[in-house]
């Protein structure tokens, strides 16, 4: 009878280090592809049309607006398109559209989009960080904005920081209460 | 038996390490804006991690209800956290971003289930694989900006039940624990869409007209197809193999899925035969040419690629603001403004505005609701007509309502597939035929898993057979309710539904009982 208690809380202990392996590969592989382009990519700081503060159903976010969100584009494209814009910085730092191209470009800072709208010559592009999460009851500014932005080298970009003249933006949270 | 009960004393101290860990957790989420984010992802790893590991010891424990619990919450909290983890990194917040999310969430709770031995978290697992179907057709239809067919998820759903029934099968032959549940879900899941489809409204709306196809979602079809194929076939070579199912179940169950497959693709025959024509707007017209060729009533303007309704703010100067005939409009501190009528409380005044009108209100803007007679409901220069003792707008495309090919065929109208249509007397008869074959369709499956049920000695399977069929009377009941509305009164409607729900309520029960009690006295024979 204990030899029978024993194999089965061994077999408990087995389960339960496959099963946390299992959760730390999975998510540990999640994480990582989240992190490659922030471990290897080039910072880039991206301008941004009027920031749209969005209070969402589904967790706590705001939507941004980038400048290189609608480009002028010449040729057969279509909705749903990969698209890969060149960057280059100006006298600022700010990196700005300096061709849009959709095959892949072999050199320099790109960022590789997705043609969600085409009206004659003019497409607008999401690049996957239009999107800042932040916490609960906490005041974000919206005016003068940019976002500090890593790409790699397949021009996968991953949102870093938001930046207010230059700086990281100082989020102001309000005091959470038992009742919040 | 041996049971361990509970002291006093590990009573207060597992209230205690509940307070303990409350206000840990407390203290984590008022400061988490503040942590950087490797620590906040720790957390949520540590978190699903110990609660997976507490369960285990709580089963290894002789605590096997509660070590249950925690090993469902720790497939929560590995769902939650890999949404968290996505919020983190500030990842795509679009549907197909959460659909991304949602295929990590179910496959991982899905192994989980199985190398944690858990069956509530099986089911945890199959709801989120079936919230990430539609999730994943919704993101299609996004992507397409355009309406793709349902009746393409109508078919990854069945397709799912077939999947579903292999792998009850397969754990049957191997004599798996979750055998059961597989069986249990195979025929809710098929009792659920049968009964979902047994629904008049969503008829038309599987295969509408202006529904257009994509390679994405049919890629996922076959993905599902060959998958469902692969596990059936192997399951029922398995089953054949180790006598674990009869081919009358076997045949049975082909026999409900064919039927379903040709009852989806019946509905195709109502695809224009309910909807809407209504009067095309502006913003309707996809080109140039169509914007400008659009009646002049409706003063359509091309403009940074779409087709607009000429507004007063887009007169820049006051002259042309106020002189402009298309539109009624008046320069007002430094703008151009529709006529606010109601400013006007002169009636010679008010008459003298082409769009504003005198009524007992005083000055409105004209519009058919204004109008109090039928006189003057019919004479005005507006598209009006008096309905229900009322002035109302009539659209002239509503004649062509339930006539694809008419409405098409007017310039002015658009077709929209009919999403909700209350009251409507012109439902053509296919669509009733088509309805009426479904409803049939549903009670026979319904009776055949009673059957099933019955011959097998599973009083689960026949309970939920019959909810299903205590379901299907009272949602038939609401329609034919809604449906005689207006036809004759609603008392006498109440009592003579209310009474065919009293006798067959208790004819349902007294049937079940005899069902179950039949089957318990055949297994203990």
């Amino acid at each position: 009878m204990e030899k029978e208690t024993d194999r089965k809380n061994k077999t408990e202990y087995k389960r339960l280090i496959i099963g946390i392996l299992v959760i730390l590969v999975i998510a540990g592989g999640f994480i990582f592809y989240l992190s490659w382009p922030l471990l290897t990519g080039t910072t880039v700081i991206l301008d941004t049309r009027p920031v749209d503060p969005f209070d969402p159903l589904r967790g706590q976010y705001m939507t941004i607006n980038y400048e290189i969100g609608t480009v002028e584009f010449e040729g057969d494209i279509r909705q749903g398109d990969k698209i890969y814009v060149i960057l280059k910085p100006d006298e600022n730092n700010i990196w700005r559209l300096e061709k849009a191209t959709l095959t892949k470009p072999q050199h320099g800072t790109f960022i590789r989009g997705t043609v969600t709208r085409v009206r004659g010559n003019s497409t607008n592009i999401k690049y996957g960080i239009e999107q800042f999460f932040f916490e609960r009851d906490a005041d974000v500014p919206t005016r003068d904005i940019t976002v500090e932005a890593k790409v790699d080298s397949s021009g996968k970009a991953r949102l870093v920081n938001l930046l207010q003249n230059g700086e990281p933006v100082q989020i102001e949270y309000k005091k959470a209460r038992l009742t919040s | 038996m041996n049971k361990k009960g509970l002291s006093f004393g590990s009573i207060v101290a597992i209230i205690g390490s509940i307070l303990i860990a409350l206000g840990v957790a407390w203290l984590i989420a008022q400061n988490w804006h503040q942590m950087p984010s490797p620590i906040k992802i720790i957390i949520l790893l540590l978190a699903t991690t110990g609660t997976y590991f507490a369960g285990t010891m709580l089963r290894i424990n002789k605590y096997p209800g509660i070590g249950k619990a925690l090993l469902v919450l720790g497939a929560l909290l590995y769902t939650l956290s890999i949404f968290l983890i996505a919020q983190i990194f500030s990842t795509d917040a679009t549907i197909q971003g959460t659909a991304w999310l949602l295929l990590i969430a179910w496959i991982g709770v899905f192994i989980l289930s199985y190398i944690f031995q858990s069956s509530i978290s099986l089911v945890v697992a199959l709801i989120e694989f079936l919230v990430w179907i539609v999730i994943q057709f919704i993101a299609y239809s996004e992507a397409a900006k355009d309406l793709l067919s349902p009746g393409i998820l109508a078919f990854y759903f069945l397709i799912v039940g077939i999947l579903l029934y292999g792998l009850c099968l397969w754990h049957r032959a191997k004599k798996h624990d979750f055998a059961g549940l597989y069986q249990w879900w195979t025929v809710f899941y098929f009792l659920a869409f049968t009964y979902l489809l047994s629904f008049q409204l969503f008829l038309p709306m599987l295969w509408p007209k202006e529904a257009v196809v994509t390679t994405a979602p049919i890629i996922l079809l076959f993905v599902l197809a060959i998958s469902s194929i692969i596990v059936i076939s192997s399951g029922v070579v398995l089953a054949i193999n180790n006598n674990s199912a009869q081919r009358k179940e076997l045949l049975g169950m082909m026999a409900i899925v064919i039927v379903l497959i040709a009852l989806i693709s019946l509905t195709a025959l109502t695809s224009d035969k309910l909807g809407l024509c209504s009067e095309k707007r502006c913003f309707d017209n996809d080109n140039q040419e169509e914007c400008e060729s659009a009646s002049e009533e409706k003063m359509c303007l091309w403009d940074d690629n779409r087709c607009d309704e000429l507004s007063c703010w887009d007169l820049k100067e006051p002259s042309e603001c106020e002189t402009d005939e298309r539109i009624s409009c008046e320069w007002h501190e430094g703008r151009c403004e529709q006529i606010r009528c109601f400013d006007k409380k002169d009636k010679e005044l008010c008459l003298s505005e082409q769009s504003c009108m005198w009524s007992e209100r005083g000055c409105v803007k004209e519009n058919c609701w204004a109008y109090i007679s039928q006189d003057e409901c019919e004479e005005s220069k507006l598209s009006c007509k008096w309905e229900r003792s009322s002035c109302r707008e009539y659209d002239l495309c509503s004649d062509y309502n339930n006539k694809f090919e008419a409405c098409k065929g007017e310039k002015e109208c658009k077709w929209r597939t009919n999403d909700f249509n209350f009251g409507n007397d012109d439902v053509p008869i296919i669509v009733w035929t088509i309805w009426i074959i479904i409803n049939i369709a549903l009670i026979m499956i319904i009776l055949t898993f009673i059957a099933y049920g019955t011959w097998l000695k599973l009083p689960k399977i026949i309970n939920l057979a019959i909810i299903f069929f205590a379901l299907d009377i009272v949602t038939r009941y609401i329609g034919f309710m809604m449906d005689l509305w207006g036809y004759t009164s609603l008392s006498i409607i109440f009592i003579t539904g209310g009474s065919i729900l009293l006798i067959g309520g208790w004819l349902i029960e007294k049937w079940r009982r005899k069902l179950i009690e039949r089957t318990k006295q055949n297994t203990k024979g």
